[in-house]
């Protein structure tokens, strides 16, 4: 065997030490901005993102006003991506509205158009969710959909569920969930399938495969992303939850005094 | 494990170093109860990846009880870096931690852990360190101690350099030990900064070392700077560079620059003997194809060639060396109570230098044996390098012995298959009725079983990979269809036994026995298409025009075949030669209309119509028809030679072939479509004209000439390069043609611009290797490409990757190189052990083919080997512009093409000179050397050279053994026609 390309050792480890179906270390916080109307900060390993979410609101962007006119009776949710300067492995100007920046920023915008209830919001109104990459080290647009979701419920947006998302790459025929970027990019690019899906009312809502696969592959490809998710989700729900719950204890305390 | 050094039941932790140093020692079965730690195997990834797969087949043999921790990834087993700290100490406490740990963990176990290092400082940080301390042990030291038990540990044991003050307290390898003859005063290497950008600035160049083969103290290294490869002459300029290593090399002031001698020059030792001849049927020929981008030196020899010194070796390409003990050596008085002396070794491979090794063994285990040496270093002041003992391998010029050096020596893998890769096989009862039904149907593969299927290979072959039929269709077209082993249906890409296959790359034949791919379960069962048998296919089909012969339409599928009968070629030549004696009439044999009769034959002789035609239109494209000598022995039942004869060949012999080739040719022309940048295709150079130049100088002597401009005009020149006088004279001009040819070679399609893809040999625009996947990887390779390109099953992500496609291409490149090397070195192996066994003096005709300052190398036809013949005698000069040895009044005495009479003879190796010695000897008997006079050496008839010299003796032990083996059909008999088959095979798609 040629050392070079062992992504999984014989023993099962991969090189930053997981095994194949392990994700990386979920850290999350919620509400970190105070100015914004919710706000999330998540790190998913080595990669770290910080969420901004603002609204409803009265539509005031050029873009939200377009896509109002055109469904003059929905809300419309509009999301700006950027990658701070700093994020990647080497310093350099990132080029604000690139190919890779826009199609992440339309691909947060439509997963979460079907995500946020949009019926309960009044129409002609505008959501905004600004996303950060602070850090960079692959399943970027996971971590940021399963900021934004986070933040989502930190601005009290009603929404049909959580969405949740993760990734998983083929190594050398063997498949990895939540691979990292030196994974990602290994063999000049591996097929990296990210899916983001809603854990109870079922269905996915993202779904995108980067490289060339052969379709046989897909299935098994997307049940691992998936099973990803859904626990990435057990771990939302519970941060969500023990943090309403120190909330309501606090306001009740309050009360009480 | 237990040890005198260490009485406690414990398990061993080495560290780095002595994994990088002592490997060899780690592999003997002296110790067990490894744990190798994570640390450890990261540091080796990146120091030493050979290191890395000897230390993972380590842990995969289960008798060694090695383990592996992943120390980096456990809690109270990582360790952070102190800001004082640099990385090699925290590796070293990580690996201290670890052992600490584990020997804590197994406390209620009664065992312990022991770090073994062969570093002083962590030695003592390990014993002393007072937070807790854990057990440790000098590597040497604790090595020593079982040595008691298992002498030949000690021996492996590398020396290590001074000041690293191990447990033999004053190595005798070391410089300070030598006497004066053994000392000499190279110069020391520049560091490695001022290499690094000395190269970078153009002041030295980097280069690999290439040993003369005439010339052992002399180097050529081929540079980017030059278009002349670099000279480094002598012992000194060379500076303890090795051949392969990769090096450093400042030039000479242009007044220095030489020529590289063009005379033989044979180690010291050998010189001084002088008339020491060499015998081999190959070296020259591996010369002259070696390397692709080795230009013909012919011409260029005019100017002199830069030369240069080593002043650093940048990366040391070392392997461990066969060879002996000189006799002389171990006649030395041991130095202290255990025997222990200082030997030199001499390695078979003329190109490495003597190394010195310390031993224990007595004298008696070491005489006349074939031992295997590793080189540890090299020190300024020292004549040789040092090295240690490994392992013996057998008494030399015994066939079994010299069978496992010429593998070992060649680097072919020939241990048996790994329990993983066993695991990887199906049960012994497989049956594709089984098969079928277990995947629910057929699926996507196709049922030819109705088809009448045949195979047409050597007598008695039983890795059969290849089947055919040919059937009028009912539309009146005709129908033609080769049929492959899908041996990929077993071997499934990333499973152990594919990485296995992807190492051998490809089976070896040696005379005496094959050394298999694939394990024989699938090779000679599964895979194997033998007769009345439902086998998994791949098949070509393709439907052509009944008269035109032009293809109509061509089809890919697996398939399941059923062959119906397993032709010899022999019985296949009958059925083609009078295919009415064999039930099948033909009212017209040119068109084959109405054809009536036993099918099976019919098949057989549409398969040889559309061949002859397949040829014909080949040969109008330019193919060359080459040859190569090739020899087949008779094996007795313990395998030793009987004879030996030239191979001959018969027409059904092609037959099979241009079926081969066409059906390569399908499979390389669909999979580029498909995968236009990752498919495995096999493309063959045009030889540039100045390839020719020498030949064409010696062809001009004799009055012909060759007209290299295409391989159709070298094809037409070479049917006229012919002497009526002499029958030979053309196959002797194929053969050295051959040899100015550059090498076929794999590649990935996208490497390579397309008008590159041509295959000039066979003269086809595009070629790939198919239709044997039961003994090359590439075909392998190929099936599951062209699987996934029919959409028969999901693409491995590794055939999209063409990195990756290129990295096995070279693999398999080196090691059908190293293949081919390795039954040349058989066959002169037999050739030798056939004269020693019978004491054999023959006398035969030889052609000159090379002429060299000091001698001749010959050609002798009957035994298809090449001599080197020393001329050492004053009445002679060198002429090298005419390339002749001549009289000193300028009379021609030998030129290229000339003949002479040589006489052959078992030479006994005198193992107190020279252990590397060939068993053959051969010498000049007419024209004689003393200047008498002689007639002409007659030309030789061909029916004469195919004649098989069997020996009086020989013959008569064949004869007994047929009367002994004539009642039941003799097992001993059906293995020594699979290797001989097995030979031919090989040869029939060598292309």
């Amino acid at each position: 065997m040629f050392a070079s390309r062992e992504f999984v050792s014989p023993e099962g480890l991969r090189l930053d030490g997981r095994r194949v179906n392990e994700l990386r270390r979920l850290r999350v916080r919620s509400g970190p901005l105070t100015d914004a109307d919710g706000s999330s900060y998540l790190e998913l390993g080595n990669t770290r993102v910080l969420v901004a979410v603002y609204g409803p609101r009265e539509v005031s962007s050029a873009k939200a006003a377009r896509q109002t006119t055109q469904s003059s009776d929905r809300a419309t949710v509009c999301c700006q991506f950027s990658m701070a300067t700093f994020s990647g492995g080497e310093r350099r100007r990132k080029i604000k509205g690139d190919r890779r920046t826009m199609s992440h920023a339309s691909a947060l915008e439509k997963a979460f158009s079907s995500t946020i209830a949009i019926d309960k919001i009044p129409p002609r109104s505008q959501i905004d969710i600004f996303v950060e990459v602070l850090q960079s080290d692959g399943g970027m647009l996971v971590a940021c959909i399963n900021a934004t979701t986070l933040a989502l419920i930190d601005a009290g947006i009603e929404i049909r569920d959580y969405l949740c998302a993760s990734s998983s790459a083929l190594l050398n025929d063997i498949t990895v969930i939540d691979p990292n970027q030196n994974e990602e990019q290994s063999f000049g690019g591996s097929p990296t399938a990210t899916v983001a899906v809603l854990p109870v009312t079922g269905g996915v809502v993202y779904l995108d495969v980067d490289t060339r696969l052969h379709i046989d592959r897909l299935e098994e490809l997307v049940n691992q992303a998936t099973t990803g998710a859904l626990t990435i989700h057990t771990l939302l729900e519970k941060v969500v939850r023990d943090r309403t719950q120190s909330t309501v204890s606090t306001t009740s305390a309050q009360q009480n005094a | 494990m237990r040890s005198s050094a260490f009485p406690d039941y414990h398990a061993i932790v080495p560290d780095t170093n002595v994994f990088l140093h002592q490997m060899d020692a780690l592999e003997h079965s002296a110790l067990h109860d490894i744990v190798i730690l994570q640390t450890v195997l990261s540091e080796l990834k990146h120091r030493s990846p050979v290191i890395y797969s000897r230390a993972r087949s380590l842990v995969s043999d289960a008798s060694r009880r090695c383990i592996v921790f992943n120390n980096e990834n456990h809690r109270e087993t990582y360790v952070l870096q102190n800001p004082e700290e640099t990385p090699n100490d925290r590796n070293d406490r990580a690996i201290r931690t670890a052992t600490r740990w584990l020997d804590t963990h197994w406390a209620p176990l009664g065992m312990h852990a022991v770090m073994l290092t062969q570093d002083r400082q962590n030695l003592q940080m390990a014993l002393n360190e007072e937070t807790a301390p854990c057990h440790a042990r000098h590597f040497v030291d604790y090595a020593q101690a079982l040595a008691e038990e298992f002498p030949d540990l000690a021996d492996r044991l590398a020396s290590l350099p001074a000041g690293s003050g191990a447990g033999v307290s004053v190595d005798p390898l070391l410089t300070a030990d030598l006497t004066p003859e053994e000392r000499f005063d190279f110069p020391a290497y520049l560091d490695e900064e001022t290499v690094t950008l000395g190269v970078k600035s153009g002041r030295f160049l980097r280069g690999n070392v290439r040993i003369s083969d005439l010339n052992v103290e002399e180097a050529l290294v081929w540079t980017r700077a030059h278009d002349l490869p670099v000279v480094v002459p002598g012992l000194r300029a060379l500076n303890r560079a090795i051949e392969g290593d990769t090096v450093a090399l400042e030039l000479l002031p242009e007044s220095e620059w030489v020529l590289p001698t063009s005379e033989a020059k044979l180690d010291s030792a050998e010189a001084t003997d002088g008339q020491t001849s060499r015998v081999s049927a190959a070296s020259y020929l591996l010369e002259t194809d070696a390397d692709l981008t080795a230009a013909p030196l012919a011409t260029a020899e005019t100017r002199p060639h830069p030369t240069g010194r080593v002043v650093a070796i940048i990366q040391r390409n070392r392997r461990p060396y066969c060879g002996g003990i000189p006799e002389g050596q171990l006649m030395l008085p041991a130095l202290d109570e255990h025997g222990t002396r200082v030997v030199l070794f001499q390695p078979l491979d003329r190109r490495i230098p003597r190394i010195r090794i310390r031993t224990r063994l007595p004298p008696a285990d070491l005489l006349a044996k074939r031992i295997v040496v590793a080189i540890d270093d090299w020190d300024a002041g020292a004549r040789h390098p040092r090295g240690h003992y490994i392992r013996t391998i057998g008494a030399a010029g015994t066939k079994d012995t010299e069978s496992e050096v010429i593998l070992l020596e060649n680097g072919v893998p020939f241990g048996e298959f790994s329990a993983a890769a066993h695991a990887c096989l199906p049960d012994g009862n497989w049956s594709a009725d089984a098969a079928i039904a277990a995947q629910g149907g057929l699926g996507r593969r196709v049922d030819l079983r109705d088809v009448l299927v045949c195979s047409v290979d050597p007598p008695g072959t039983t890795d059969i990979d290849d089947a055919l039929h040919a059937r009028v269709l009912p539309s009146g077209n005709v129908e033609v269809g080769v049929h492959i082993a899908d041996v990929t249906h077993f071997v499934k890409p990333n499973t152990p036994l594919d990485a296995e296959a992807a190492a051998r790359s490809t089976s070896v034949y040696l005379v005496d026995r094959r050394i298999s791919m694939l394990p024989n379960l699938l090779g000679t069962n599964l895979c194997s298409l033998l007769p009345d048998v439902d086998r998994f296919t791949f098949s070509c089909l393709w439907e052509l025009d009944p008269v035109t012969l032009r293809v109509v339409s061509t089809r890919f599928v697996k398939s399941v075949v059923r062959s119906r009968r397993a032709f010899s070629y022999e019985e296949a030549q009958l059925r083609l030669d009078d295919p009415a004696a064999y039930g099948w009439h033909e009212d017209d044999p040119v068109t084959g209309a109405n054809g009536r009769g036993d099918p099976l034959v019919g098949s057989l002789v549409w398969l040889n119509r559309i061949a002859q035609r397949l040829r014909e239109q080949r040969r109008q494209a330019g193919a060359l028809m080459l040859s190569s000598p090739e020899v087949r022995f008779e094996l007795g039942d313990d395998k030793n030679p009987l004879y030996a004869k030239v191979k001959n060949t018969i027409p059904a012999n092609s037959l099979v072939e241009e079926f081969m080739l066409f059906a390569n040719v399908s499979v390389a022309r669909f999979i580029v479509d498909a995968f236009p940048q990752t498919s495995v295709l096999r493309r063959h150079p045009a030889p540039t004209a100045l390839r020719f130049d020498e030949l064409q100088q010696f062809l001009r002597a004799r009055g012909h000439s060759l007209d290299v401009s295409s391989n159709r005009a070298l094809a037409d020149s070479l049917d006229r390069c012919s002497d009526p006088e002499d029958p030979f004279f053309n196959s002797l001009c194929r053969m050295l043609v051959t040899r100015c040819l550059m090498q076929a070679v794999y590649f990935a399609s996208g490497t390579q611009p397309r008008a590159e893809f041509a295959h000039y040999g066979l003269a086809r625009d595009i070629y790939t290797h198919f239709t044997s996947p039961i003994r090359r990887y590439s075909d392998i390779l190929v099936h599951r490409l062209l699987a996934a390109a029919i959409d028969f099953e999901p693409t491995s992500q590794l055939l999209i990757h063409r990195d990756n496609i290129t990295r096995l291409c070279n693999v398999i490149n080196i090691r059908h190189r190293s293949a081919k090397k390795a039954s040349m070195s058989s066959t002169e192996l037999f050739t030798g052990l056939l004269f020693s066994r019978f004491d054999l003096a023959q006398e035969e005709t030889a052609y000159v083919v090379r002429v060299m300052s000091n001698g001749l190398v010959v050609h002798v036809p009957a035994f298809g080997l090449e001599g080197f013949i020393p001329i050492t005698s004053a009445n002679f000069r060198y002429n090298r512009k005419l390339s002749q040895i001549e009289h000193l009044d300028g009379r021609k005495f030998l030129g290229v093409f000339d003949r002479a009479r040589v006489s052959l003879m078992a030479h006994r190796p005198d193992s107190r000179v020279d252990v590397a010695n060939s068993l053959l000897k051969i010498s000049l008997l007419a024209p004689s050397l003393d200047g008498t006079p002689c007639d002409p050496v007659p030309a030789p008839t061909l029916e004469s050279l195919a004649v098989p010299r069997i020996p009086q003796r020989a013959a008569e032990l064949a004869a007994s053994r047929a009367k002994r083996t004539q009642p039941e059909d003799a097992p001993g008999q059906a293995a020594r026609e699979e290797t001989s088959s097995g030979q031919i095979k090989k040869a029939r798609q060598s292309v």
